[in-house]
């Protein structure tokens, strides 16, 4: 995973609670790199799993509401740190829809072989998106954030729907703006 | 707070490190990046194709040309229109229509060749080429390729074609052989030769299948090897064509093998002509009997199986004179209507040959003399009985056969026919119209006579030849006259009388040339005499032929007048003979004589058949009697009763005598009381060379 999720995540816990609790949960996860991320590096997937348990744990909150949570947080991140990709998208249908053209292949400039989402449109129209995510990791609330924050980040008023597929690791979102 | 710090110390060594690698590793793969295009570019620089693509955005094409070294690639981008100033003009269409189906066709490849203007001229070029790009309408949005400098392929190509195009409308029937002689390709020409539909027919067999004869071929060509031979090709069920066959093993270059090319050449024409020669090379045209070359060839294979047989060797008699008075038309009939005659009588039993001219040649197997005799003079008879009729004439051929028999007068064919010849030769000098058995013994005494002949004209062209003159005397013995009589005295055959060498000089043309000289000399002779002891008329002998020659007259006038000789003292002495030749035609030549101013004497009257007719038809003014009527006139009362007569009958017509053959004294007392005014003869003086005749003539007439 993308050094810049784990950077991201820290920074979240930092500005959202405070360095003491983000020093805390880095600390309690046992990392092997001690939580020294940096944004360009490129670390195991566990790592955050790590995280993500001591998160719950300390939380009390499910998974996915935190998943959720950090996905929004990114993609403002993302939009500040890649600013020149969100440059000219009209709205959040049309930065969905470069995902996987633009965005991914970037990541792989650094890391050829790493293990990323698919993002496939199934089809568009002007106010409406059905997008298909795969991932073995299954971090579709961790997407659903993302969407989210894209949504605020355009100003879009967003109405969507996830369905799991009978296809493993499969899930169809069903989007609708304005 | 301190591991806060320490957390973000730790992180950008991390991102420091994580830099230095990822542009180690940025750089490596540039540089494989680098080596793997500059292998692509090498590769494409080797094959020898330039790589080109298309975009519809800007609709620009983008070239690169490669070579060995970097520094010397070629680039080049331009719009479509600037590309097409280098297309020939008649290959735009065809690349446009390509072009065209690839963007808007659907088509996915492009391959389209053209000519390319280059330097000035025109190279072909091939264009390849794919879409990897279309938009939703189809169109397409990319295209990438190569192009290639073709122009040496395509020379090949077309010479490849032009080779292709020369094999199948090859007049000649041409094959693709295998090394074991199997057909693997052929053209219509040898479709048409062996009569077969289809190529399928042919393909595979063997070229054994098509020859009459297959063991003319090999089974097998060894390397380089080149074969050629006339052999007969099967055309047909019952059918064949003689052809020269020309095989000629090549190697392929590609698949490492061999393939033989055979070509075949319908020689059938060639044969017939051949066969045509033959016919004719053996064959006398006109008539169409075998020629001597073919009788040749036959007599050889008759004295092979040693049978008997006889030659037959027949020359015409009187031939010249129907070729020369009918024309040859006609004597090519005459010719004809003999060779009809004898393919008649022998065509069954024998070979009847046309030797040459009037001469014929018949081969008789298992003949006897008795029989051919008979034969002969049968023929004879036949060849007689023909008239052949020219204009207001009426002509007649005869013949002269001579027989040899195999192998009692020869065992070659070459003197076999010699003594057939001489044979023949024989039965002619004895007068002609008969058959001549051959003789041993025959041949040389013809030779001696051929040797005698080449030794008299040699000698007549060397004028060799003596005259010496035999004195006429009056009643008195005065000398009135003399003859010049030819002499020749032969190196090889000593003196040969006149009554050998003239028959001789007469049958070979000789006879005119001796007649000048004799002219000649007693011209000389009297201009001698005029200085040394006076002149006397003398007389010199002129054969028929010379007589009736053209202008002889004329001639005989000049040479006097050359020697300033009065013509009154010559006297041409002639026999009746001209008038057996051309009766018509020696009176005339006579009567110019005589005008000329020659005095005309009549020779051996009394010898021959004397007829008088002659006496009235021209004005002799001498008639010389011959030696056989004055001969023991002295004994014998009848005989000089003739002589007797004759001579008042000669006076009656007022003709001057002279007698001949006087050899005794008895003769001149009884001629000269038969008034006789002139003799000649032994009794008065032998012929004697002009010195010793003036010697023996200047003491009698010099001054008492």
């Amino acid at each position: 995973m993308l050094g810049i999720v784990f950077t991201s995540l820290v920074e979240m816990l930092e500005e959202n609670v405070s360095p003491e609790f983000a020093d805390e949960v880095l600390t309690e996860a046992n990392l092997e790199n001690d939580g020294a991320f940096t944004a360009v590096g490129y670390y195991p997937f566990y790592e955050m799993e790590k995280l993500l348990g001591v998160l719950v744990a300390k939380t009390q909150q499910p998974a996915e509401v935190l998943l959720h949570d950090f996905g929004y947080f990114l993609f403002g991140r993302l939009a500040q740190t890649h600013g020149q990709m969100m440059a000219g998208k009209q709205g959040l249908l049309d930065a969905l829809e470069i995902l996987d053209d633009d965005i991914h292949v970037q990541v792989r400039k650094l890391y050829p072989d790493a293990d990323l989402p698919i993002f496939t449109v199934l089809s568009r129209t002007d106010d409406a998106m059905l997008l298909r995510y795969y991932s073995t990791r299954e971090l579709y609330s961790l997407a659903e954030g993302l969407m989210d924050g894209a949504a605020a980040h355009f100003g879009d008023r967003l109405t969507r729907k996830t369905v799991k597929t009978q296809a493993p690791h499969t899930y169809e979102f069903s989007l609708k703006v304005g | 707070m301190d591991r806060r710090i320490s957390r973000e110390r730790q992180a950008r060594q991390n991102a420091e490190q994580l830099l230095i690698e990822k542009s180690a590793e940025l750089y490596d793969s540039l540089q494989q990046a680098k080596s793997a295009e500059k292998k692509l570019r090498l590769a494409l620089w080797a094959c020898q194709e330039s790589f080109w693509e298309w975009h519809a955005h800007n609709d620009e094409y983008y070239m690169r040309a490669f070579k060995l070294d970097w520094a010397d690639e070629h680039q080049w981008r331009g719009s479509p229109i600037s590309l097409l100033k280098f297309i020939h003009p008649d290959d735009i269409g065809n690349l446009e229509f390509n072009w065209m189906l690839a963007v808007h066709g659907g088509q996915q490849t492009l391959e389209v060749c053209f000519r390319f203007r280059r330097h000035a001229r025109y190279v072909w070029v091939r264009l390849r080429g794919r879409v990897l790009h279309r938009d939703a309408q189809q169109s397409a949005l990319h295209i990438v390729g190569t192009i290639r400098d073709i122009t040496r392929e395509r020379h090949a190509e077309h010479s490849f074609h032009l080779m292709a195009s020369a094999f199948s409308s090859s007049k000649d029937p041409m094959l693709v052989l295998t090394r074991q002689l199997k057909i693997s390709e052929c053209n219509e020409a040898f479709l048409k030769m062996v009569g077969a539909r289809q190529k399928q027919q042919c393909l595979g067999r063997s070229l054994h299948a098509y020859l009459v004869n297959k063991s003319a071929l090999p089974d097998t060509l060894e390397d380089q090897q080149q074969f050629s031979q006339e052999t007969d090709i099967i055309a047909g069920k019952h059918t064949s064509i003689p052809a020269e066959l020309t095989l000629a093993v090549f190697e392929h270059q590609e698949h490492g093998g061999a393939y033989v090319i055979a070509t075949l050449r319908d020689i059938s024409e060639r044969k017939a002509n051949e066969a045509r020669l033959q016919q004719m090379a053996m064959h006398d045209e006109l008539t169409g009997l075998t020629n001597r070359a073919g009788l040749h060839d036959e007599v050889c294979e008759l004295i092979e199986v040693n049978g008997q047989f006889s030659i037959m060797f027949i020359d015409l008699d009187g031939f010249k004179l129907i070729n020369d008075t009918a024309g040859h038309d006609c004597g090519d009939n005459a010719l004809k209507s003999v060779a009809a005659k004898l393919t008649l009588r022998f065509g069954t039993q024998g070979i009847v040959t046309r030797w040459g001219g009037d001469e014929f040649v018949v081969i008789l197997p298992n003949a006897y003399h008795e029989m051919l005799l008979e034969c002969g003079n049968e023929l004879i008879s036949d060849i007689e009985a023909d008239k052949i009729v020219c204009g207001d004439i009426e002509l007649t051929l005869s013949a002269s056969i001579g027989i040899a028999e195999y192998p009692m007068h020869g065992d070659t064919v070459e003197s076999l026919l010699q003594n057939a010849d001489a044979a023949m030769y024989q039965a002619k000098l004895l007068g002609k119209g008969r058959v001549f058995l051959y003789e041993a013994g025959l041949l040389e005494s013809m030779q001696q006579q051929v040797t005698m002949l080449s030794e008299l004209r040699r000698a007549v062209n060397d004028r060799a030849l003596e005259f010496y003159l035999q004195g006429k005397y009056n009643a008195h013995s005065n000398l009135c006259g003399a003859e010049l009589l030819c002499r020749w005295r032969s190196a090889l055959h000593g003196n040969v009388p006149p009554d050998v060498f003239i028959p001789l000089a007469e049958e070979h043309g000789l006879d005119t040339v001796i007649g000048w000289l004799a002219l000649e000399a007693a011209c000389e002779y009297l201009v001698m005499m005029e200085v040394e002891a006076g002149q006397v008329p003398l007389s010199i002998n002129v054969s028929a032929n010379q007589l009736l020659s053209e202008n002889f007259a004329d001639q005989a006038l000049a040479i006097c007048e050359e020697h300033k000789i009065s013509p009154q003292w010559i006297e041409i002495e002639i026999t009746e003979r001209i008038f057996i030749c051309d009766e018509a035609g020696a009176i005339n030549a006579l009567n110019r004589l005589q005008h000329n101013g020659f005095k005309i004497a009549l020779d051996d009257f009394g010898a021959g058949f004397s007829a008088l007719s002659y006496l009235r038809s021209f004005a002799f003014e001498v008639v010389k009697l011959d030696k056989s009527l004055i001969m023991n006139i002295h004994k014998d009362a009848k005989a000089l009763s003739l002589v007797q007569g004759i001579i008042a009958m000669l006076q009656g017509l007022g003709l001057e005598i002279v007698a001949e053959g006087v050899e005794q004294i008895e003769y001149v007392a009884l001629l000269h009381s038969a008034k006789v005014q002139q003799m000649q003869g032994y009794f008065f003086d032998k012929p004697a060379p002009y010195d010793q005749f003036l010697a023996r003539h200047a003491r009698r007439n010099e001054p008492t």
